[in-house]
């Protein structure tokens, strides 16, 4: 009867743990993602010349907007395309991030600095007006653009910027350069 | 039953040998787990991550496991560490330290991925350290992943609990058959699946609980080098300017600004600077710019004379613009004038004695012109000079053209001409010579003479620059001694224009003509003062002699030793321009002139007396120089002190004193019949000191007629008539007396085949009177019907006026007496009647009378301004009908006298002779090949001058032959005397005849009253003849007297 007991109490046991353990991770998608080693799953692929050539990590880009002022609205310009190539049938939400930009000669205030990314051809998808401060504060999910990127799809991503009518002549002649990290986030 | 219990028997050997396994395998996955648990009550010293990219390859590659030592108090550069990502602490990061750091006593690390090729964006605080990795495991990590997943979950945990629930299942069972049969069976497998059941939920919980750690670019791309560059708004600072200094003034052609950099509050900001001169203060009417350029200084050539605000603008790459502000500045190249005045007793400032010397009567009154000469404001010259203007005042002569090539007249056509008295005086006047010509032509293109001899010349080689432009000499003062001249009355002529050929014109500029002296004594101030409208006078200077050296004026100065001075002075402007040095000579005089004592009246008529005393010494008794002047009054009461004299009424025009001892004849007119007069004179210095009151002379005049000889001339006959009719002759009286006369009982008589027949009855004059020096004109019709202009209104209209073009001679009787004689009864060949070409030119008297049966004392109106002035235009008549003569000082009345042996410029002389000879030459090298040219044309007719000589040696004629197809010439001849050499020019239009004679050249002088005298040693007679055809072609002979 004893070796019963103990019989009942293994089996109790292990029924609850797989029960448990199984629940785990088919409810936390979160985590498993997370966790994926992803390396060749997933391929966001970049490109800074229309599309021309491509990048998996990172493409240096020819974006130049010069003479901005105080107070207007740049023209968009074109920044950089991303593609998703992924191996397997993922979607991604897109994110993104500046990387601590460079500002050569002088430190004026970054809040002052607003950066807007658009798709430009479907001009209504766009981030919302960020200063290059929240830009580069951006978590690792970085600031939402509004669109999807689907597998298999190539978007085109402009960048506006807007130097805000309160800055002061500290900003003047100021080169900012900078890197936008997009992020995919498979959805 | 047997059946089941040996299934069951096969399934438990199955079961046991799956347990077996899943007991080895969850052993060890539950010891790993046991050693890794955070959740278990104790906790061991390493963490274990899975690696999950492959950032820190080929150290770790990703699947590996890392165990981090959570013990690490102390890590540094070259370990690797994982910690939590500063920007997203929900993930670890597993990287290398290369350099730490430390900022306000916090500790941070730099970290990189041994992969990457840049360090991490980001600095790991100490607290975020998990700890140094101290071992990995590879690949374990994909096993652990691999749990993750569903299959994982049903291969490593559901199947070996499923295992072991089957067989605790099968254990239940076989313990149920074992009580059933009472059958006790000691076992006790069940031990070993708690155990292992305690290892898998261990497995478990750590599998799905393990942390992963990785890199950052997993998932991720960048587009990189994103660049913004920001504009520039702010202007530049303000440039500094630095050369020219503000208020500067130069007298340069080409100016230079220079400036400093300057900055700006933008960092890219890349400068450039743009110099802008303006003409107005407002700096709104821009002269010139420099354009935008980075260099510091700009150049602007060829700048005109003016004022001008000038400012430096620096501008950015972004059009924004700071400006300097402006700065003055004055560009002055033209020369301070400079007068000197006198102040104090006993002196005598510059005194003007030419009529209208100044031109500022905007006309040409007092002059006697020929050929382009014109009074003008201002004149337009092309390159290099862009404008002339006078020297002095508002007006000024051009004599000569300005046309640049293949026109304009040669030199002796362009004449500038009047009498001036001479004396112990200078000339003074300023020239500006322009030329377009170049050595050795236009040599000269511009000469002065004084009774037809140069004393001055200028050519086209004394003028540097390029050949075709506008070469000037500027404005420069010319000076001649006339107390050189020992006649009264010289003639002053200046020419300008070509000599040689007409390809490049030269003309002459004048202005200020004056005669001067400044006498004054010891103790008069000398003031200097500078006159510059541009950048101002900087200070004045003086001198005396050549030589001397230079003393700035400071406040008026004496010159306190007697005798003459030759005075220069000049005037430097702040833009460092000296100006031209005017010479003056200054008499500083001490002494009174000798008092006259044989003073007298030896003559005299119903209307004149005749004066006569010696000359005195200038300085007293015993001094040989002569006074400089008379002042000789006469009253209608005896003259007893100096205050009667001063009271008594002066005398004009009373010609310079004669060398001491000589005899002064002095003829007063104008006095009236019947009248007791009392003369006195005294003789004046130049300072002036004046001599003691003379001897009184007094005489009654004799009784005579209310008009007598000299009161009334005949001053202007028209007979040529006019472009209407040769009927419309008019005849012009002049009133010589400052009297208003009654004319009444005055008539006018004419020559008619060889006898006076009356032309205007006494009954015409009846209730007319003549204004003092006033005119009075007769004409064959009214003004509305003559040529005559219709402002002009005659005082008698008489169609007996009729003028013959054969015998010309008009008597002018007052009752009995003849008062006037106009012509010798010969043809008329002065006036001119040329009515193919509609030519009407009057013959006037000249400017001293003299007998009007002398044709010598008439001359043609050549005045072209008069054809407008006193006609109805539209044809060529010219004349003066009603005003006052125009040509009265043409020196063909007048043989003058230049005395060369006292001429003081000696050099000037020979240049003077070379120049004349060269002339001359030239011209007839010229004309020799214009008449080669036209005997191709035309008949060889070589027009020659033949000169002969009166048998008593007073007077010479010539005659030009062979002039038929000529329509005007002009002649200059020339002789030496024991005085020297003397000169007489004339000019006539020629109608065609075949020969010009031209009798009675006088070879001596005549004074005002009529008493000449003759030149002795008269040689070297030569004439130069210039002749004009009706092409304007030129021809040029000479000749000499025969032996």
């Amino acid at each position: 009867m004893k070796r019963i007991l103990f019989a009942l109490a293994a089996l109790s046991i292990a029924v609850g743990t797989g029960f448990a353990t199984t629940r785990a991770v088919w409810t936390d998608t979160v985590t498993v993602a997370s966790n994926q080693v992803v390396t060749g799953t997933t391929d966001l692929q970049v490109s800074t010349d229309n599309a021309v050539t491509w990048s998996t990590t990172s493409m240096s880009s020819a974006f130049n907007l010069i003479g901005i002022i105080p107070g207007p609205v740049s023209p968009g310009t074109y920044a950089f395309s991303l593609k998703n190539l992924s191996s397997s049938p993922l979607n991604f939400t897109l994110g993104g991030r500046i990387t601590p930009a460079t500002v050569i000669a002088g430190s004026p205030d970054k809040t002052k600095l607003l950066i807007q990314i658009y798709d430009i051809d479907t001009p209504a998808d766009a981030t919302a007006w960020k200063t290059l401060a929240e830009w580069e504060a951006a978590s690792a999910g970085g600031i939402i653009f509004n669109s999807t990127l689907n597998n298999g799809v190539t978007k085109r991503y402009g960048i506006k910027v807007q130097l805000d009518g309160t800055a002061d002549n500290t900003w003047q002649g100021k080169t900012v350069t900078f890197s936008i990290e997009a992020m995919g986030t498979q959805i | 039953m047997k059946y089941l219990r040996s299934a069951l028997k096969w399934i438990g050997c199955i079961l046991n040998f799956a347990k077996g396994s899943a007991f080895v395998v969850v052993v060890g996955l539950g010891l790993l787990s046991l050693l890794a648990s955070t959740s278990l009550p104790w906790q061991l010293p390493y963490k274990p991550f899975i690696v999950t990219s492959g950032s820190m390859r080929p150290t770790i590659s990703e699947g590996s496991v890392v165990f981090v030592d959570r013990r690490t108090s102390d890590v540094k550069a070259g370990d690797i560490v994982t910690f939590f990502r500063p920007d997203n602490v929900r993930e670890n990061v597993t990287h290398r330290i290369v350099s730490i750091d430390a900022k306000e006593d916090k500790i941070f690390y730099k970290t990189k991925g041994d992969a990457n090729d840049s360090e991490d964006a980001w600095a790991v605080r100490r607290e975020a350290l998990w700890g140094k990795v101290v071992f990995h495991i590879p690949w374990l990590g994909f096993l652990m992943s691999f749990t993750k997943t569903r299959p994982g979950v049903l291969l490593i945990v559901v199947l070996p609990l499923t295992v072991i629930a089957i067989d605790e299942l099968r254990i239940i069972f076989q313990e149920i058959s074992k009580i059933r049969k009472k059958k006790a069976k000691k076992d006790n497998p069940s031990n070993t699946s708690v155990i292992a059941l305690l290892l898998l939920i261990s497995y478990g919980f750590f599998a799905t609980t393990m942390g992963t750690t990785m890199s950052g670019f997993t998932d991720t791309t960048s587009a990189t080098d994103q660049e913004v560059v920001t504009s520039c708004w702010v202007a530049p600072s303000a440039v500094s300017q630095l050369l020219p200094p503000d208020n500067a003034n130069t007298n340069t052609t080409d100016i230079s600004f220079s400036w400093s950099s300057t900055t700006s509050s933008c960092p890219i900001a890349t400068l450039t600077y743009n110099v802008r001169v303006y003409t107005d203060v407002g700096l709104t009417t821009l002269y010139g710019e420099s354009g935008y350029g980075v260099g510091l200084s700009g150049t602007f050539t060829s700048v005109p004379e003016g004022e001008y605000w000038w400012e430096v603008r620096a501008k950015d790459q972004y059009a924004n613009v700071s400006s300097s502000g402006s700065r003055h500045l004055i560009v002055d190249r033209t020369s301070s004038l400079a007068s000197l005045s006198v102040t104090g007793s006993g002196y005598k400032v510059v005194e003007e004695k030419i009529s209208n010397g100044d031109f500022e009567s905007g006309d040409l009154s007092g002059w006697g012109t020929f050929g382009s000469v014109n009074v003008l404001s201002s004149d337009a010259v092309l390159t290099p000079v862009t404008s002339v203007l006078p020297y002095e005042g508002s007006s000024m002569v051009r004599v000569g053209d300005t046309t640049d090539s293949g026109s304009g007249n040669f030199v002796w056509e362009n004449r500038l001409m009047q009498s001036v008295s001479t004396g112990a005086k200078s000339l003074s006047l300023y020239y500006n010579f322009f030329t377009r010509d170049d050595a050795p032509f236009d040599d000269p293109g511009f000469f002065i003479r004084l009774n037809g001899q140069n004393i001055f010349t200028k050519r086209s080689g004394d003028v540097a620059g390029i050949f075709g432009d506008a070469r000037s000499t500027g404005w420069n003062q010319f000076t001649y001694n006339l107390s050189l001249v020992t006649d009264s009355m010289t003639n002053l002529a200046f020419y300008a224009g070509n000599t040689g050929d007409k390809d490049n014109q030269s003309w002459v500029y004048l202005d200020k003509i004056t005669t001067y002296y400044v006498t004054a004594r010891g103790t008069a101030d000398y003031d200097l003062i500078g006159t510059d409208s541009l950048s101002g006078v900087a200070y004045c200077e003086y001198k005396e002699g050549a030589g001397g050296t230079w003393t700035t004026f400071a406040s008026a100065f004496q010159i306190p030793t007697s005798g003459s001075h030759d005075l220069s002075y000049r005037c430097v402007d702040n833009a460092g321009n000296v100006g031209a040095i005017s010479l003056v000579k200054v008499i500083t005089d001490i002494d009174a002139p000798e008092v006259i004592t044989d003073f007298s009246v030896v003559s005299s008529t119903y209307n004149t007396a005749t004066l006569q005393w010696t000359a005195p010494g200038n300085d007293g008794a015993g001094s040989t120089t002569r006074s400089a002047s008379y002042d000789v009054r006469y009253s209608l009461t005896d003259i007893t002190d100096d205050a009667s004299f001063d009271a008594a009424m002066s005398v004009e025009n009373v010609p310079a004193p004669k060398p001491v001892g000589e005899t002064e004849t002095l003829e007063i007119i104008g006095l009236n019949p019947s009248t007791t007069y009392y003369f006195a004179v005294k003789a004046k210095d130049e300072a002036p000191n004046t001599s003691l009151l003379s001897n009184v002379s007094s005489v009654t005049t004799l009784v005579g007629s209310p008009i007598n000889p000299g009161d009334i001339i005949i001053n202007e006959l028209m007979w040529s008539g006019s472009s209407i009719t040769e009927n419309d002759e008019w005849i012009e009286l002049k009133n010589m007396t400052d009297r208003t006369l009654d004319i009444t009982g005055l008539s006018i008589t004419r020559l008619a085949g060889g006898a006076d027949v009356s032309m205007i009855p006494v009954s015409s004059f009846v209730g007319k009177t003549i204004a003092p020096y006033g005119y009075f004109l007769l004409s064959h019709f009214v003004n509305t019907s003559s040529k005559i202009k219709d402002t002009v209104i005659p005082n008698i209209v008489d169609s007996g006026v009729n003028l013959s073009d054969t015998e010309l001679e008009i008597k002018l009787y007052s009752g009995a007496i003849l008062i006037d004689t106009a012509w010798d009864g010969t043809a008329p060949t002065e006036g001119i009647s040329d009515t193919i070409n509609g030519k009407y030119y009057s013959m006037e008297r000249t400017g001293v009378p003299g007998d009007g049966a002398n044709p010598l004392n008439w001359y043609t109106c050549i005045d072209s301004a008069s054809t407008t002035d006193y006609f109805d235009g539209g044809t060529d008549e010219r004349g003066t009908p009603g005003a006052k003569n125009r040509s009265e000082n043409e020196p063909l009345a007048h043989q003058f006298i230049l005395n060369r042996d006292i001429v003081q410029y000696s050099t000037d002389s020979a240049t003077i002779s070379a120049v004349y000879i060269r002339l001359s030459n030239e011209s007839i090298q010229t004309e020799s090949t214009q008449s080669a040219s036209q005997s191709a044309t035309k008949a060889v007719i070589t027009p020659r001058v033949e000169i002969s000589r009166s048998t008593d040696g007073k007077s010479l004629s010539f005659t030009i032959i062979d002039v038929s197809s000529y329509v005007f010439l002009s002649y200059e001849l020339t002789y030496d005397s024991s005085i020297g050499t003397q000169g007489v020019v004339g000019k006539s239009v020629l109608h065609g005849d075949s020969q010009f004679v031209k009798n009675d050249i006088l070879l001596g002088t005549c004074s005002t009253g009529g008493i000449c005298a003759y030149h002795a040693d008269v040689k070297n007679l030569a004439i130069h003849v210039t002749l004009v055809d009706s092409n304007g072609d030129v021809i040029k002979i000479q000749g000499s007297e025969s032996p």
